[in-house]
């Protein structure tokens, strides 16, 4: 595996780097007495009664101390010995009976209220009966974990975070990115979501007839609708305020609502003269540092574009995860790591994270076995944007997948073979799982979990002494109905794309080879076919007519080294034999793009038949371009090839179309381009 | 000598025994340094600044086997103040010649070395510590205070960046 490589590449040009010769230990005496030599104190430290001395005399520098506060475990003692070959799910009959939610009982259960109580789900997590729970649970991980100092080095077989876009396919290729604006019909582009009709933020949105951007401290707006392109609002918001930094992440759009997503650090020194903990073996009189972190979202009407008119907002603790919006409902994700108090001057309720300035309250915590992140899980109504639908808190580690039906929690679980998923309902904002499953291997990619007619599917990637992948069928109650094991041995998973009932999935060790998989049979999920060519895709995309767009790198099958970036269209109408209709290279190995790990900097369009991306040209003298491509007649066509300022983020770039131009949006400006002339230059606009 | 009965002589104001312990890990040490800050002095300064500290506070240290562990978080702890303090004082970090340059220096090292100086600084703290601290993910997750998954990808596709530009 190449990590493996670098890593040692890395490790070997160290090797000869000279240590300075005062640092060598037979120079150690030197350094001791020579650092010490500021103090007026006795020279001689080799005492232990002078210790103290040292300890006072260095203490007088201010220094940094960061509360060393662990990342969850999910408690393996829970999940080990459950994985055999025949069924994935822990004590499949033992424990259905503490699910509450059964298939008969969800119909009268479905008529939630904010008042709906959380039940605990499957085997993964009880819901706490107070804060003491809280407290064992955070008081089990730290005395499992952080006094636990085995140096084993890394493990191999890093799991990946691989992004490919995942959209849920109906059977018919429909308009999947298409929005029509109700008074216009006007046809624009949308954010390149994972699942249909699941809005997630972004730093650029459109409606169609403006174009609004995030910006260092607020949104600007910018009037489309005539070929001059013009500012029109700007909200700005105070961020350098006492209260902390705020960062502005980023936005939803939606008729006349604007959502802004601000994260605020508040971390400060506390000057409250309680010592650092022990663990970190430090000195005595430093002072710790407190991290406060809490991300809002804040409303705005935009009715009158020009004047956006603040309605309100609402905090909850934590770092910013992730949001997405269902309807009228945005759902906020954020971690907040918890500390184990010491019961004296910090007790459980002080570390509970707080949500609209109140406390979580126990019946909304989920407890693992053990942990210490909160994870963080909100609700608002945009409508009513002064306060929270739900709450939930998850005293683990989570990554997320929203489904149409369902959110589903999955901790990959460190040092773990298995992955715990948790489902969760969402019904009108409330927050509540209901159960939970466990798979072997982790899961690496976003677009490996999907939800298809309320089914989840997963494909995993293990690494044992050789690596693997499998693909899972889940069952309504997230047990396996069927599985393939073993596929792609020695392999990594570099992108997956659930379409309907097939799987597209991309592994590569020097070649690529994308299976296409059919799950139409829950019980049986069968490869039909498999394509072997250089390089892989990063991130694939259904497309028309029967194709399948894969972005990626192409490398040399022979050394694995890198040679430029590509576009392949893969004609998969015949299943058993899939075909490359078309390539387009990007042929430099200097080329790169932000694009290839995060799907939201992808445009793909299928109506519009436009797919978009920047990259970055880089060796010495760095340029920055906007690809945009269209496939017709299974072939490929560039249409802009536009270079754009080299300051910009590449990450940060969105190229998006409205009516019959087409814009290229970064942290400068605007650029707009006519579809129907060639992609010739309109006009060009920077923001104030 | 064992370990931990090294340690604990150096609890007791040892130093040749504190010496032996550090012989096993100075050059980790260096290197974290030198690769977290790129400049030669400062790692210097900064890993004599990480075993004045670490001497008078080892009698806290509880298990012998932590100590490179633990050495290693004084030392990072460090080296992330030292950035910030660089990241006020200047806005573009030239990186045109490499500080360390050696008789047994090779350009592929060089190279190698660049590259990785390209990488963001949490992108480096996270291979640093991994590489010459030996830490486990999860370990780096807990000093850099972030989620384990988060960690893992953010050294895959740091190793990813550097594969590009070391092909």
């Amino acid at each position: 595996m190449y990590e493996r490589e670098i890593l040692d590449k890395i490790r070997d040009s160290a090797e000869n780097i000279e240590v300075p010769k005062n640092l060598s230990p037979d120079n150690l005496q030197k350094v001791l007495l020579c650092k010490n030599s500021k103090s007026q104190e006795d020279k001689n430290i080799f005492s232990k009664r002078k210790l103290w001395h040292i300890n006072k005399i260095l203490a007088k520098t201010a220094v940094f101390v960061l509360i060393i506060a662990a990342t969850a475990g999910i408690g393996l003692g829970i999940y080990s010995n459950t994985l055999n070959s025949g069924s994935d799910k822990a004590n499949v009959d033992g424990n259905k009976i503490n699910i509450f939610n059964t298939k008969d009982e969800k119909s009268d259960s479905e008529e939630l209220t904010g008042t709906q109580k959380k039940q605990s789900v499957g085997d993964a997590y009880v819901i706490a009966q107070d804060y003491n729970n809280v407290y064992n649970t955070i008081e089990k991980y730290y005395s499992t974990y952080v006094r636990d100092s085995n140096i084993s080095g890394m493990e191999s077989g890093i799991a990946f975070e691989e992004k490919s876009a995942d959209l849920s396919e109906k059977a018919e290729y429909g308009s999947a990115n298409r929005q029509e604006d109700a008074e216009s019909l006007l046809e624009y582009s949308t954010t390149n979501v994972q699942t249909e009709n699941i809005d997630e933020s972004d730093i650029v949105k459109t409606d169609g007839r403006y174009i609004y951007k995030t910006t260092i401290d607020g949104v600007c707006i910018t009037d489309i609708q005539t070929d001059d392109m013009k500012v029109v609002g700007n909200i700005k918001l105070d961020i350098y305020k006492k209260e902390g930094f705020k960062e502005i992440k980023e936005i939803y759009v939606d008729n006349n609502k604007l959502n802004i997503i601000v994260e605020t650090d508040n971390s400060d020194i506390l000057d409250d003269g309680i010592i650092a903990y022990e663990e970190i073996g430090y000195l005595t009189d430093v002072k710790r540092i407190s991290t406060k972190v809490s991300t809002s979202v804040i409303t705005y009407d935009i009715t009158d574009r020009e004047n956006p008119l603040y309605e309100g907002e609402v905090e909850q603790d934590g770092s910013y995860y992730s949001s997405r919006k269902k309807g009228d409902i945005v759902y906020l994700f954020t971690n907040k790591y918890m500390e184990l108090p010491d019961n004296d001057t910090h007790k459980i309720e002080d570390e509970i994270p707080k949500v609209g300035g109140q406390k979580i309250p126990a019946e909304d915590i989920y407890l693992a076995d053990m942990g210490c992140n909160a994870f963080i899980i909100t609700s608002v109504d945009i409508m009513e944007c002064k306060k929270y639908v739900d709450t939930a808190m998850i005293l683990n580690n989570a990554d997320i997948y929203m489904g149409s039906e369902y959110l589903y929690l999955y901790n990959n679980g460190y040092n773990s073979d298995n992955t715990v998923i948790t489902r969760f309902s969402m019904t009108d904002g409330v927050i509540s799982g209901d159960t939970s499953g466990i798979v072997k291997g982790n899961i690496t990619d976003t677009f490996s979990i999907n939800e298809y007619n309320g089914k989840l599917r997963v494909v995993t990637w293990s690494w044992n002494e050789e690596s693997s992948s499998d693909v899972f069928l889940l069952d309504d109650d997230l047990s396996v109905t069927g599985a393939i094991r073993g596929l792609a041995r020695n392999e990594e998973i570099k992108s997956a794309r659930f379409i309907g009932d097939k799987l597209y999935l991309v592994t590569y060790e020097n070649t690529d080879p994308l299976f296409i998989i059919d799950l139409s049979d829950e019980a049986n999920p069968e490869v039909l076919s498999s394509l072997e060519i250089t390089g892989f895709s990063e991130y694939l995309h259904i497309w028309n007519d029967g194709m399948l767009l894969g972005f990626g790198i192409e490398t040399d099958p022979h050394s694995g080294e890198w040679e430029g970036i590509k576009l392949c269209a893969f004609d998969v109408r015949d299943e058993a034999d899939v075909k490359v209709a078309d390539t387009f290279y990007l042929k430099n190995k200097n080329y790169s793009s932000d694009a290839l790990y995060d799907y939201k900097c992808i445009l793909a369009d299928r109506n519009a038949n436009l797919f978009g991306f920047a990259v970055e040209l880089g060796d010495r003298t760095t340029t920055v371009k906007y690809e945009l491509f269209t496939l017709k007649d299974g072939k490929l066509h560039r249409l802009l090839d536009e270079e754009i300022d080299k300051s910009v983020l590449v990450s940060e770039v969105r190229g998006l179309y409205s009516g019959k131009h087409f814009y290229i949006v970064s942290e400068k400006g605007i650029k707009s381009f006519d579809m129907e002339n060639n992609y010739s230059k309109v006009n060009e606009i920077l923001f104030p | 000598m064992e370990k931990s009965s090294l340690v604990q002589r150096a609890k007791d104001g040892d130093v040749n025994a504190f010496a032996e312990l550090y012989k096993e890990i100075y050059k980790d040490l260096y290197r974290f340094a030198l690769y977290m800050l790129k400049n030669p002095t400062d790692a210097e300064d900064i890993v004599s600044d990480t075993v004045v500290n670490a001497f008078a506070a080892i009698h806290k240290l509880r298990s012998a086997d932590a100590f490179k562990a633990w050495i290693f978080k004084i030392l990072s702890n460090k080296c992330r103040s030292k950035l910030k303090e660089y990241s006020d004082k200047y806005t573009v970090f030239d990186v045109c010649a490499d500080p360390v340059l050696t008789v047994d220096s090779c350009a592929d090292d060089v190279i190698t070395r660049q590259a990785f100086y390209e990488l963001t600084e949490q992108e480096r703290i996270i291979i640093g510590l991994h590489i010459f601290g030996g830490y486990t993910s999860k370990e780096i997750s807990r000093a850099l205070k972030l989620n384990e998954n988060t960690v893992r990808s953010k050294e895959r596709r740091a190793l990813e960046k550097l594969a590009e530009k070391l092909r």
